[in-house]
């Protein structure tokens, strides 16, 4: 029992390292220096991390601000991110 | 142009001629005759005027403007046409108080056969209602809907009123998924989760914690920004509510929605996002469970780590979606029970989708494999359970799938109960 609770603790720990590798490879991405509140950038990154992304045409304007609204308080978005991409799928729709 | 000033210039002056005439004799009841004929002339003399001025308008050639100028003064008027339709849309977008309503929810239709079950098709329809009333107000409501034994159980999932305080703080009251539990929270929707069933320490008899609670929470998310770091997110919540009863086996009855005791459990979750995709999560829940067997309370105890990274990787051609969670929970001991009441258990998921290839239906399918564990107390009625889940999904759209998976199952101590499962499951 102990054993395979120390295994899942190193699992656990093993995607937080895989994480940490991948961020100099991201973070070298011009794009996110130039705007770092770029709705679209921040949606493909955001959005597609629990569930695939829904189409941005398949909500109006008024069913994207709830279900982000939705969203933000599931997912503890930050606000102003989730206004950025508000912004973009409405933009997008 | 020049007719148009003209036409507001003479209405200006008609107003005017008009308006100190009328009010200046306004303290008697009637308008006499005198006044009266005064005004009918005055009227009659500007309606000539206008006649001629309109007549010598039509006979004028637009003489004043250049062709340029008239199209230049065209583009401007279109231009104020539309910001004048942007400002109406923006100041009707961002009025308070206008109620935005979206149905939504999942539905789904399975098949399973297992070693030790007579093999059953399932259902299942979840409909939520999501409201926003305006920019602080949101109201969230899942119903679910289920076939078991020969009934239809409807059951309220969850039923929340959130109230958005600022940007980094939201109260919410009601039954709400419990925020220390991240697969319910966030994954366990059957159009999100890549196999058929949960993972055993969510749903097992005896689980570890409760799918949802009764009570109130605050939550928010702050930007990483804020203490100088150049990206990352920090998400918290921490809840209060109903707590659970202990069942005479050991386990806990979360479905404390009457109120079984007084005592209330208090949890919180911290996750840390340090970049899109990646995100650890610790979270921890006390409380007092009543003991069945002596009228004392008993103390409980429970830890819970979570991480869960997304990756697309061009090497793979596709998308590596790794998860994984594990939680314990300590109790005091029991009289009646006569073992320690320590359970601890969690999962390991790995999903592969070749999200890069280069063919539709290669794109669209999805390998999975989980690994579930169970620890049970030593001498319960209850076995240590590990489990090892393979699947296979195909995607029809982004949020409808067909999920095939076959579970080869070790129970110590009791007959394995390998299953074969079938899912289709659509979100809407
Ligand atoms: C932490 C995981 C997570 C993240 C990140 C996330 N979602 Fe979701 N999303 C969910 C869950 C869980 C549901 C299902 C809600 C339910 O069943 O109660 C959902 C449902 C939805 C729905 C269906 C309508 C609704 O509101 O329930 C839409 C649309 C959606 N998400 C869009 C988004 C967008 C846009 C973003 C980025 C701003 C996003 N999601 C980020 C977990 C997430």
């Amino acid at each position: 029992m102990k054993r395979i609770q120390i295994t899942m603790v190193l699992l656990i720990a093993s995607i937080f390292t895989a994480g940490i590798h991948a961020e100099p490879a991201r973070s070298s991405s011009a794009d996110a220096k130039r705007n770092p509140l770029s709705g679209a950038k921040l949606w493909t990154e955001n959005c597609g991390n629990c569930h695939n992304l829904r189409n941005p045409a398949g909500y109006s304007d008024a069913q994207w601000d709830v279900a982000v609204l939705h969203m933000r308080i599931r997912a503890n978005l930050t606000a102003e991110e989730s206004r950025a991409i508000l912004d973009f799928l409405k933009a997008a729709n | 142009m020049k007719p148009l000033a003209m036409g507001l210039g003479l209405t200006a002056l008609v107003g005017a001629a008009y308006l100190p005439a009328a009010n200046a004799q306004n303290d008697g009841e009637y308008v006499s005759r005198e006044e009266y004929e005064k005004l009918k002339r005055d009227f009659e003399r500007m309606k000539a005027m206008l006649e001629q001025m309109e007549k010598r308008l039509a006979s004028q050639p637009e003489t004043g403007a250049s062709q340029e100028e008239v199209a230049t003064v065209r583009k401007e008027l279109k231009q104020v046409k539309k910001e004048a339709a942007e400002a109406k849309k923006q100041a009707k977008a961002a009025m308070p108080g206008i109620r935005k309503f979206l149905l939504t929810g999942y539905g789904f239709a399975g098949f399973s056969s297992s070693d030790l079950n007579d093999s059953s098709f399932n259902v299942g329809f979840n409909p939520i209602f999501l409201w926003k009333l305006n920019d602080q107000i949101f109201f969230e409501g899942e119903a679910e809907f289920e076939l078991e034994d020969g009934e239809t159980n409807v059951s309220l999932e969850f039923a929340q009123l959130s109230y958005l305080f600022n940007d980094y703080l939201t109260f919410g009251a009601g039954k709400f998924l419990n925020p220390t539990n991240y697969f319910i929270e966030r994954l366990h929707p059957a159009w999100i989760n890549k196999l058929p069933d949960q993972p055993l320490s969510i749903s097992d008899a005896n689980r570890i914690q409760a799918k949802a609670v009764l009570g109130a929470q605050v939550r928010g998310g702050i930007p990483l920004r804020i203490i100088g770091l150049e990206r990352g997110r920090l998400g918290y919540a921490v809840y209060v509510a109903n707590g659970p009863e202990m069942n005479d086996d050991g386990s806990l009855d979360f479905k404390n929605y009457g109120g079984f005791n007084s005592s209330k459990t208090v949890g919180g979750r911290i996750g840390f996002v340090p970049l899109p995709g990646f995100e650890v999560g610790y979270s921890f829940e006390v409380g007092r469970a009543r003991d069945p067997y002596s009228s004392s309370k008993l103390d409980f105890t429970t830890h819970v780590i979570d991480a869960n990274y997304v990756h697309i990787y061009r090497a793979i051609r596709g998308r590596i979606d790794l998860r994984a969670q594990w939680a314990w929970r300590n109790m005091d001991n029991s009289t009646g029970l006569g073992f320690d009441n320590e359970v601890s258990g969690g999962y390991g998921q790995i999903a592969y989708r070749p999200s890069l290839a280069q063919l539709k239906w290669i794109m669209d399918l999805e390998g999975v494999f989980r690994f579930d564990r169970q620890n049970q107390p030593n001498r319960s009625s209850f076995y240590d359970e590990n489990r090892y889940t393979i699947g296979m999904n195909y995607y029809f759209n982004p949020t409808t799938l067909f999920k095939f998976a076959y579970e080869f199952d070790d129970r110590q101590g009791a007959k394995d109960n390998d299953t074969l499962l079938f899912q289709i499951a659509t979100g809407f």
